[in-house]
């Protein structure tokens, strides 16, 4: 992690209220700036609605497991800079 | 036929069970934590290290198995779903095995090679390759139909947590008791007498 030695930035008041997040399906990148409170499921459909995908056919993933439409940042201990990745739904039988 | 999720979920299930009956609580936060014993990943694996192969670092990390931790697992599952057909790749790092699961019956090497791949990218320098041995054996019980792939794939897991052999799995056509088992396991959130 940097150290950019703000003045104004005291350790005690921990992580910035914002987070900058990139949500990847490895064909686009999107960039998403949100609150550490906020559900993901908004950024989740806002991607879907972006490119054009239907968001059960889509899984996120945080660090290989599987994001729910209601955690928040803060609920998975994201820091700034960290990605979703997108998957396509895999169905299989035969 | 089953999908991603449903797999996942009761992988998950599975793997938590174990780990509460051993005590093990999962904490990201202290990264000086021992791996898991058991564990189970996402099933996008397979399709991420053909990809981006790198990031599941990211992924080891977050579960603690970067910096050799892995090899203190007892056993790691790596669900996939390739063509339409669900397998499973079982490695048991303090044996140093790496078995794969079929229930059409196949050898697998793709995909014991991508298991490897896998390896090799959570180990770094610590991957030898010749520590590693192989399962060429198909000991999976074989499905008699073209849909039940992903209850023999769940299932062999389950039996391999239990330290059963592969051939406790009866095959059946359309496995409707197995299916029953994990959707009441499903819907509980919580396994309905499967360890028991």
């Amino acid at each position: 992690m940097s150290d950019n030695g703000s003045p104004q930035q005291k350790p005690e008041e921990g992580p910035s209220e914002h987070l900058n997040i990139k949500v990847t399906d490895n064909n686009n990148e999107v960039f998403f700036k949100i609150k550490r409170t906020t559900v993901l499921k908004k950024l989740m459909d806002a991607f879907c609605d972006r490119q054009g995908k239907n968001i059960s056919s889509v899984r996120f993933l945080f660090d290989g497991q599987r994001v729910q439409p209601d955690d928040s940042p803060d609920a998975l201990d994201m820091q700034d800079g960290d990605t979703l990745e997108v998957h396509q739904e895999q169905i299989g039988g035969c | 036929w089953l999908n991603d999720a449903i797999i996942d979920m009761y992988l998950q299930m599975l793997v938590n069970h174990q780990r509460a009956g051993e005590g093990f609580k999962p904490n990201k936060r202290d990264t000086k934590a021992p791996a898991p014993s058991v564990h189970s990943f996402s099933p996008m694996w397979f399709k991420t290290i053909q990809s981006n192969a790198n990031s599941i670092a990211g992924w080891a990390k977050a579960v603690n198995m970067t910096h050799g931790r892995i090899l203190n697992s007892k056993m790691i599952f790596l669900p996939l779903c390739d063509m339409s057909h669900w397998r499973l790749i079982v490695i048991k790092p303090q044996e140093r095995t790496i078995e794969y699961f079929d229930s059409l019956g196949a050898r697998g090497p793709t995909y014991i090679r991508a298991a490897h791949t896998f390896l090799r990218v959570v180990l770094e320098n610590r991957y030898v390759a010749s520590e590693w041995t192989d399962v060429h054996e198909q000991r999976s019980s074989r499905q008699v139909n073209g849909k039940d792939c992903g209850v023999f794939t769940v299932l062999n897991a389950l039996v391999q947590l239990r330290g059963e052999e592969p051939n406790r799995i009866i095959s059946d056509d359309g496995m409707e008791d197995a299916r029953l088992r994990i959707t009441v396991s499903l819907l509980a959130g919580k396994l309905t007498g499967e360890m028991d």
